[in-house]
């Protein structure tokens, strides 16, 4: 009995074992791999990010990792050149603007669907007509008016309204092109899955993986890597781990607090991309005294973006002091103020506040923006005002938002400028954009962004948008703090991940050697 | 016997409907719908209200509950709005995985417990006694998620002996189930003490003794099965919670259980999947709760006494 006892407490020594065999060994001199002479590209190449692949529903996500994944299995008609932010050829060969409203298409021809049925003229126009009917994607195309075809690869799109980011919105992957024949012959579930990219879908174990599979036939050359697998780890560490045990090739958004090691650690690569995402701090202008100027420029002049940039994102960020996003075409530099508190408590005192107030700010569940709201409850103490900070989980956030009551000043990331200038600046601070969450209503603000959108010369376009941009710095309402950065981690062996185009990740020609 | 069962099943049906109402109505209460919360500023404000109405959203909560109960009783647990899937289909992909962790978790905690909670029981309040007391106060206090990494950190980086992430392959288990075993080891270890120092002081015990009986045979075969009960019923309800999914060990090693699958559906607060995973989920639970009484049956023999009355 007591031989037995002895045992059992030996065995339950084993748990405390592992934690002092784990803390007092050094994780150094394990993670160094050697590097290879003779390297030959990987058969499959595994990765992970923190969100999962929702839907093959073309159509019907807004998932930035599915129109990722949507990105390598189907093709658009066009695309972005993500170095010169240029429009370049698709499934369209050449295309050419008729009037404002009109553009003629050549196809190209000899692209199979991964079905086998050949793509045509057809296939464009069932897609926009499929995306029209459904609620998540007919905004997209809201200026469509109708399409024309021309034998099999010719077509002529007309719009009921010049819009010069026509090009740059059928560049999003959910307005990927779908085969007309496989819907017809295979099903709705079946067809949806027929794309003409580079690769195809092979095996979804929901909430697990998702497998894809290089398509030998693909119009633009077989892709150097057979098979993807894209791993759900939702664990920033976790996934950190993985990708230095050599289970993953590569990961997305490891924890920030690691980025120093990983730097350090020579069998790991970090690249980083600027994000599709602007932090943004709304003045909610329905809300007294948000609705004053010389609070709102007083409140600006307090705030430093860099100390943010810097705590909350320690460094891996950009600070952005324009609506417009850094990467956009349309961005422009423009004058902002610096930090100021002397400046701001003599604003604060001409708009009546000399003592200060209190005010409530509010954001959504993201760990950034809760961060980013401490430092701002700091900066603005300094001038006096007491700030209350209410965190809400992301749908109770979107409503009280869109409702404007019951705060002053919010919180949250806009990702709006991906597919053209217009739709970013729109929808945040258009007196009927959906993301206004300012409230703000200027007949002024709404013409110039009307305007913008028809001007057909690209430089006239970008200084029309600059005007937009210094006018809302003028009326601040809405305060721009920065761009953080996308961050990736492989091992050595990985070629460099592709710069994403906006929240788009380009999967297609992803390299891992193996030694 | 039979009829117990029978009886036990029928209960069922009650319990699902209040548990789907509760959870319909607190999910109702916050601001916000799952179509804020999956498409939040990718749609118009006028789509999100075309959409709303299209999904009967706008209706009463009476109205949309009652329909849904409808659907349920005919097979139809509806539509996740996140994975655009059936419910039923995506919570059904996940129980395997699920069960898989919940039954190896509790059988490590079983090996783990029982023996190291005889041994307390029985030396009581010697070196080993306290030795055990404190493993279980490190295994009860010490977060799962920690746990679970360091032993990646040892198993897979530095000794690279296991996978770090996911259901695939032999070895992926081993950690994931540890996790949960060590952690659900140390409730199991003080409750099958306490039982069996309240068993050991009874008179038969020591009659048993006096007759000269093996102390191995005292302490397994008459002090241990009749302090077993408390111990199946602890057991039970840990294999219970770990049915509902043990989410942060299904995020540290990528497990892909019910768990993450429902707190994702929180998250997009997809009501259809929401409601889903907790009925199915408590079904599975009450299943489960209904076998454990049956094994009380067996293991003492009054009770099965009663039932067959």
């Amino acid at each position: 009995m007591k031989k037995l006892s002895y045992l059992f407490s030996v065995i339950t020594l084993m748990v405390t074992i592992v934690i002092i065999g784990v803390l007092f060994t050094s994780t150094e001199a394990l993670a160094a791999q050697p590097e290879g002479q003779n390297k030959t590209p990987k058969d499959k190449i595994v990765f992970s990010t923190r969100l999962d692949f929702t839907t093959m529903d073309v159509t019907n996500t807004p998932s930035t990792i599915t129109k990722s994944v949507y990105h390598s299995v189907y093709n658009t008609l066009v695309e972005k050149d993500v170095a010169t932010n240029e429009i370049i050829p698709a499934l369209a060969e050449s295309w050419t603007m008729d009037s404002p409203t009109e553009y003629s298409f050549i196809l190209r021809q000899g692209v199979k669907f991964h079905d086998g049925s050949d793509f045509t003229s057809a296939d464009v126009k069932f897609t926009y007509e499929r995306a029209l009917e459904h609620n998540s994607s007919k905004s997209k195309l809201a200026s469509l008016a109708s399409i024309e075809l021309d034998g099999d690869y010719a077509l002529k799109i007309v719009l009921k309204q010049p819009n010069m980011d026509f090009l740059d919105i059928i560049t999003d992957p959910t307005l990927s092109i779908l085969s007309k024949n496989a819907f017809e012959a295979l099903g709705d579930e079946k067809g949806i899955q027929q794309g003409t990219g580079p690769y195809k879908y092979k095996e979804w174990d929901q909430g697990s993986y998702l497998d894809l599979e290089a398509n030998d036939e693909y119009w633009g050359g077989k892709p150097a890597t057979n098979e993807l697998r894209l791993q759900y780890i939702s664990e920033s560490s976790s996934r950190l781990i993985a990708v230095k045990t050599g289970e993953m090739d590569f990961i997305q958004d490891p924890p920030l607090s690691e980025l120093a090691n990983i730097k350090a650690d020579s069998s790991l690569k970090l690249l980083t991309y600027p994000s599709a995402s602007v932090e943004l701090l709304f003045f909610n202008t329905k809300q007294p005294p948000m609705d004053n100027p010389d609070v709102r420029r007083a409140i600006e002049y307090a705030l430093n973006r860099q100390d943010i940039v810097d705590g909350v994102f320690l460094g891996n960020a950009i600070p952005n002091n324009n609506i417009m996003h850094s990467s956009n075409a349309y961005y422009s530099e423009i004058e902002s103020v610096d930090q100021d508190i002397e400046k701001a408590k003599e604003l604060l005192a001409k708009a009546g506040y000399a003592d200060g107030f209190e005010l409530t700010l509010i954001s959504n569940s993201s760990p950034d923006s809760q961060a980013i709201c401490t430092i701002v409850q700091a900066q603005l103490d300094e001038i006096g005002i007491t700030v209350k900070y209410e965190p809400l989980e992301n749908a109770t956030h979107t409503t009280v938002a869109k409702s404007g009551e019951g705060y002053h000043m919010d919180s949250c990331q806009w990702s709006g400028y991906a597919f053209g200038p217009d739709l970013g600046i729109r929808e945040l601070i258009y007196s009927s954009g959906s993301n206004n969450y300012a409230h703000y209503s200027d007949a002024k603000m709404d013409q110039m962004i009307d305007d913008a959108i028809k001007i057909e010369d690209k430089s006239e376009r970008i200084a029309a948008y600059k005007a937009i941009e210094e006018y809302s710095e003028d009326v601040m309402v809405v305060y721009p703090i920065c761009v953080k950065n996308y961050t990736f981690v492989s091992g050595i062996n990985v070629e460099d991940i592709p710069q994403p185009n906006g929240p788009i990740m380009n999967y297609r020609n992803l390299v891992s050697y193996s030694e | 016997m039979y009829r117990y069962i029978i009886k036990r099943v029928l209960l069922l049906i009650p319990i699902l409907i209040a548990v789907s109402f509760i959870v319909f109505f607190i999910v109702d209460l916050a601001p916000g719908d799952s179509i804020d919360a999956v498409f939040g500023n990718e749609l118009s404000t006028e789509d999100k209200e075309t959409m709303r109405e299209e999904m009967g959203y706008n209706d009463s909560l009476l109205v949309r509950y009652a329909r849904y109960i409808g659907n349920v009783f005919k097979g139809d647990m509806g539509m996740s709005v996140l994975f655009k899937k059936p419910a039923l289909e995506l919570y059904l992909n996940r129980v395997p995985a699920t069960l898989k962790l919940a039954f190896w978790g509790i059988f490590i905690a079983l090996i783990i417990a029982i023996p190291l909670g005889v041994i307390s029981a029985i030396h009581q309040n010697t070196f080993i006694d306290t030795l055990s007391t404190i493993l279980g106060l490190l295994g009860m206090s010490m977060p799962s998620f920690w746990f679970g990494l360091l032993m990646i950190i040892l198993f897979s980086l530095k000794l690279g002996w296991l996978p770090s992430f996911g259901n695939e392959g032999r070895g992926s288990i081993i950690m994931p189930a540890l996790t949960v075993g060590v952690g659900q080891a140390a409730l199991l270890m003080r409750t099958t003490r306490s039982s069996m120092l309240e068993v050991i002081r009874q008179d038969y015990i020591r009659t048993a003794r006096a007759k000269g009986v093996k102390e191995g045979v005292v302490i397994y075969k008459h002090a241990l099965r009749n302090a077993l009960i408390p111990i199946i019923t602890a057991a039970g309800t840990q294999l219970g919670i770990a049915l509902g999914g043990t989410v942060v060990v299904e995020s540290v090693f990528a497990w892909p259980g019910v768990g993450k699958l429902t707190i994702d559906a929180f998250n997009a607060r997809d009501t259809t999947l929401v409601v889903g995973c907790l009925i199915l989920t408590t079904a599975l639970s009450s299943v489960l709760m209904m076998f454990i009484d049956i094994i009380y049956a067996f293991v003492d023999p009054r009770i099965k006494a009663r039932y067959s009355r």
